[in-house]
């Protein structure tokens, strides 16, 4: 005698298989999407923060009297603030922070040597 | 009674490729933030080195100001091993150590685990004194005369009341030449024989101490990548003479008790020459040092180095040296008859630095003694500063400098006049020309030799710690 179990309704996994590919083909890059943009903004960020504190030093160590505190530049319509402070005795110990919309990105301390007698 | 049971096609396949496909999924998606850490952690690093590169140009800064005399230090100041902490961003490590009229700067700036150290040479911006195109020290009299065709570009000083003529019109002073002659009394050297003197007993000393050391190979020697397989030893010591040929050199010391002669295919880097004498036929040389008691001749090759002697350098048609070269003679007196220093440019050159010529103080307290002290041939093209405090034997050249002397011997030919210029130009060099770090504040560092490298993470010393904080 044979006996007939009639098949369980529901998905069989190739059903769920297909499922996941397309699910994966439109959620995961749009997951990433974000995700990266996300990173590779405050990864950017970061690039531009150093290109302008390599700038802000050279500038410093050159001119180290004609340091102005705040300096502000729009970069691809961003606000950017570049911050710089110094102590008063020699050699100065100075200070450059960059900040994005208010927010900092980088900061770096160094040394300068102002000769108070040259005028340089 | 149940004997079979049949559920469909029950193959498997399906199973194997969901789990295939999940794996492949979640291996993609691993890459993926794994590229975005990395790309991360590289900004961040990147942002590490740029601190540590920040904080070993602190280094240079911080010398500067003890040598400008900052802390108690002075122009003198030497270390093997100061360690500085920057508040939160990180720490600086200086090296400073006198190289002949230079000095050579190592400093290390350490942020996280990134590491910058910078390996420099440098000498000073151009004293004061020396800013005049011309000073001559010694009463000229009536002042000098230079020909119709030669041109100043310059303040000249001269000591007591004399004046500048052309030789057209001699003993007529130039229309409008007040404004660029000043008259005043100028120091036999701009700067103090204290300082030039302590290079000298210093490096004396250290040929000595080198000369003396149990590692000296016996005999002559040539120090070159197949002749000799104790090349690698440091230092490099010979008692008898050494020849050096066909060999890259970096940082090394080269010690001869008899002449040291460098040959074709030599390449030195930052490396420092002692011998009795010293002759240089070929090769090339960047930032070394050579030293000897004994005369220097530079025949070929392409320098830019020091030449420290006791004796007489000469520098002869076919040698070439460029940007920050120094040539310091010490002239003595042996004899009545005998004598010994100065500096022969021989050559059109183009040569460039710095030529420092003075007396010892036997010399200095000879008032009959005489002879030439720097001498500069026809056609010769040099940049730099000229500085003796004794006579300048001028023949129609061009400077494009500074000169500072007893007096300048114009020579034409078989002519030699006192205080005339046969020189086709004298004037300012448009850049500075870094300078032996002789002379009275204010100080600032120039490069002679500049090199970074991110990729060594170096080891200092503990001992004898010089630091702050």
């Amino acid at each position: 005698m044979t006996a007939s179990i009639k098949p369980i309704q529901g998905f069989t996994l190739l059903e769920i298989l297909i499922a996941i590919v397309l699910l994966s083909v439109v959620v995961v890059p749009l997951i990433f999407t974000f995700r990266q943009d996300k990173m590779f903004v405050h990864d950017r960020d970061r690039v531009t923060a150093m290109c302008l504190i390599d700038q802000e030093a050279e500038m410093v160590r050159v001119f180290p009297r004609y340091m102005s505190p705040v300096k502000r530049k729009t970069i691809a319509g961003q606000e950017w603030e570049i911050c710089c402070e110094k102590t008063p005795t020699p050699p100065e110990e100075c200070r450059i922070s960059v900040k994005k919309n208010g927010r900092e990105i980088s900061t770096v301390t160094f040394l300068v040597y102002c000769d108070t007698t040259s005028g340089k | 009674m149940v004997e079979k049971v049949i559920i469909g096609r029950n193959s498997g396949y399906a199973l194997y490729l969901v789990l295939t496909v999940l794996s492949i999924i979640s291996i993609l998606i691993l890459i993926i933030l794994n590229n975005l850490r990395t790309i991360s952690q590289q900004t961040a690093i990147e942002l590490n080195k740029q601190q540590a590169r920040l904080l070993a140009e602190s280094g240079i800064a911080r010398t500067e100001y003890f040598l400008h005399g900052g802390d108690g230090r002075n122009m003198l100041w030497e270390t093997d091993s100061f360690c500085e902490t920057i508040r939160d961003a990180g720490e600086v490590h200086i090296s400073c150590r006198r190289m002949g009229g230079y000095i050579k700067l190592i400093c290390t700036g350490n942020r996280i685990s990134s590491w910058c150290r910078i390996n420099a040479v440098m000498g000073r911006n151009i004293p004061d004194p020396l800013k005049p195109i011309i000073t001559l020290t010694s009463s000229s009299g009536r002042g000098f005369v230079m020909e119709d065709s030669t041109k100043l570009d310059g303040c000249v000083v001269l000591a007591g009341d004399g004046f500048v003529s052309y030789s057209s019109s001699r003993g007529k002073r130039i229309p409008g030449s007040g404004a660029w002659v000043k008259n005043h009394e100028s120091g036999p050297l701009p700067f103090s024989y204290g300082c030039i003197d302590t290079v000298f007993l210093n490096i004396r000393k250290e040929y000595a101490h080198l000369k003396k050391m149990q590692e000296a190979h016996s005999g002559n020697r040539t120090l070159s990548d197949s002749a000799d397989a104790a090349a690698g030893t440091e230092p490099y010591i010979v008692q008898g003479n050494c020849a050096v040929e066909k060999i890259h050199l970096e940082n090394r010391t080269i010690v001869a008790g008899g002449t040291i002669t460098i040959g074709e295919g030599v390449n030195a880097l930052l490396c420092t020459f002692m011998a009795k004498k010293i002759y240089i036929n070929s090769g090339e040389t960047v930032q070394c040092l050579f030293y000897s008691p004994g005369p220097q001749r530079l025949s070929g090759g392409l320098h830019e180095s020091q030449f420290v002697s006791e004796d007489t350098i000469r520098i002869d048609k076919k040698a070439q040296c460029t940007g920050t070269c120094v040539w310091i003679s010490k002239k003595s007196l042996e004899s009545d008859t005998i004598n010994h220093g100065g500096v022969d440019f021989n050559g059109p050159g183009p040569y460039s630095g710095s030529v420092i010529c003075f007396s010892d103080s036997a010399v200095r307290n000879d008032p009959v003694f005489k002879c030439r002290s720097i001498s500069i041939a026809d056609s010769c093209m040099f940049s730099g500063y000229l500085v003796t405090d004794g006579e300048l034997e001028l023949g129609a050249a061009s400077i494009n400098g500074h000169i500072w002397a007893q007096k300048i011997i114009g020579v034409q030919g078989q002519r030699k006049e006192t205080n005339w210029l046969f020189a086709r130009s004298i004037t300012t060099h448009g850049y500075q020309i870094p300078f032996p770090l002789f002379g009275a504040a204010p100080l600032l560092l120039r490069k002679c030799f500049y090199k970074k490298d991110f990729s060594i993470k170096p080891q200092f010393r503990t001992q004898n710690n010089d630091s702050l904080h």
